[in-house]
């Protein structure tokens, strides 16, 4: 790095003014200089204090993907659970229903056939006769009198 | 937003989010899980992000917020942890064991500034935020953090100096005393 743009750059990185593109290359300028200074030390601490794991991104993002993947699973669980909850009732109900149909029109069909059955057995029936006032009862005589 | 589309917009934030992080919680493993739970509720407010007009600075508060949280839970170290904390984090500096002192002191001075100069030079020469994102997160201005960070630079190097002119004199001494 030229001595002129290395002190130009050093004067705007005190006043707080330089670009993270100039703050790099000034860092980078310096670090490679065989002679120690203040700054060769303070942008060594702050390279080596902001050092970041190599795989840190790729390690987020598989995690991330695994939990997004076990979340998502469990959710579908969830929803799967829940959906078969819900065939399962419409189901029942369904059947209820059928069950309570059907009971009530076997209710009526009995009813109705009762009700034939009744009036089958009334219309053969014998007319019904006059009272008989009955006389004498023995063993072997009874005397009856219309 | 897709994954895809979450990987490569809000997964590169970790980059910066990390040294912030490793800062507060002083062990990798924990920093690890802190971001991936961050990256977590960040996925989770995807929705949000979609409509935001500027995503970095959502993602900033929130992991400004996330932070807030995570001090609050995080009991105040010791001064074994800081000390451990210094051993541990400053790993380029194993083999060489003057880089690694020269550090410290540049640790030590950061350390001494005033909260606000200390988080500003942390989030911008360690973490790389950029000035908008370092006014999300402190809520300064930002013509008053480049005065600020002005400040802290200035006042680092002048402490360094300090120490560094001292090895020197230190050595001259020793020099002295030899011949």
């Amino acid at each position: 790095m030229k001595l002129e743009m290395k002190r130009k750059w050093l004067d705007k990185y005190y006043k707080g003014e330089t670009s993270h593109d100039e703050e790099t290359e000034l860092k980078n300028g310096i670090l490679s200089e065989k002679d120690s200074s203040a700054e060769k030390d303070m942008f060594g601490y702050f390279d080596d204090a902001g050092k970041v794991p190599d795989d840190l991104e790729e390690q987020l993002f598989a995690h991330l993907e695994k939990r997004t993947k076990k979340r998502k699973t469990i959710r579908m669980r969830i929803y799967s659970t829940a959906s078969a909850a819900a065939v399962i009732i419409i189901l029942l109900g369904v059947y209820i229903d059928i069950k309570e149909t059907r009971k009530a029109k076997m209710e009526n069909d009995f009813f109705v056939m009762e009700q034939a059955l009744y009036q089958v057995s009334e219309s053969i029936q014998p007319e019904k006769q006059e009272d008989l006032l009955v006389l004498w009862v023995d063993n072997d005589v009874e005397i009856i009198i219309n | 937003m897709t994954t895809e589309e979450f990987k490569n917009t809000v997964i590169p934030f970790s980059r910066k989010l990390y040294p912030m992080l490793k800062r507060i919680l002083k062990d990798e493993e924990e920093t690890r899980d802190a971001l991936q739970d961050l990256m977590l509720k960040l996925w989770d407010k995807r929705h949000e992000l979609d409509k935001c007009k500027n995503p970095g600075a959502y993602i900033v508060a929130v992991s400004k917020n996330y932070s807030f949280d995570l001090l609050k839970k995080k009991r105040p170290a010791t001064m074994d942890e800081k000390e451990e904390y210094l051993l541990f984090n400053l790993k380029a500096t194993d083999v060489y064991p003057e880089i690694k002192e020269k550090y410290e002191h540049v640790h030590k001075a950061i350390e001494k500034l005033p909260e606000k100069y200390r988080a500003v030079i942390q989030f911008r020469d360690i973490d790389g935020f950029s000035f908008d994102e370092i006014k999300e997160m402190t809520g300064f201005e930002v013509p008053y953090i480049r005065v600020i960070l002005s400040r802290a630079r200035m006042k680092v190097k002048q402490e360094v100096e300090k120490i560094f002119n001292y090895e020197v004199g230190n050595e001259k001494k020793m020099a002295r005393q030899i011949l």
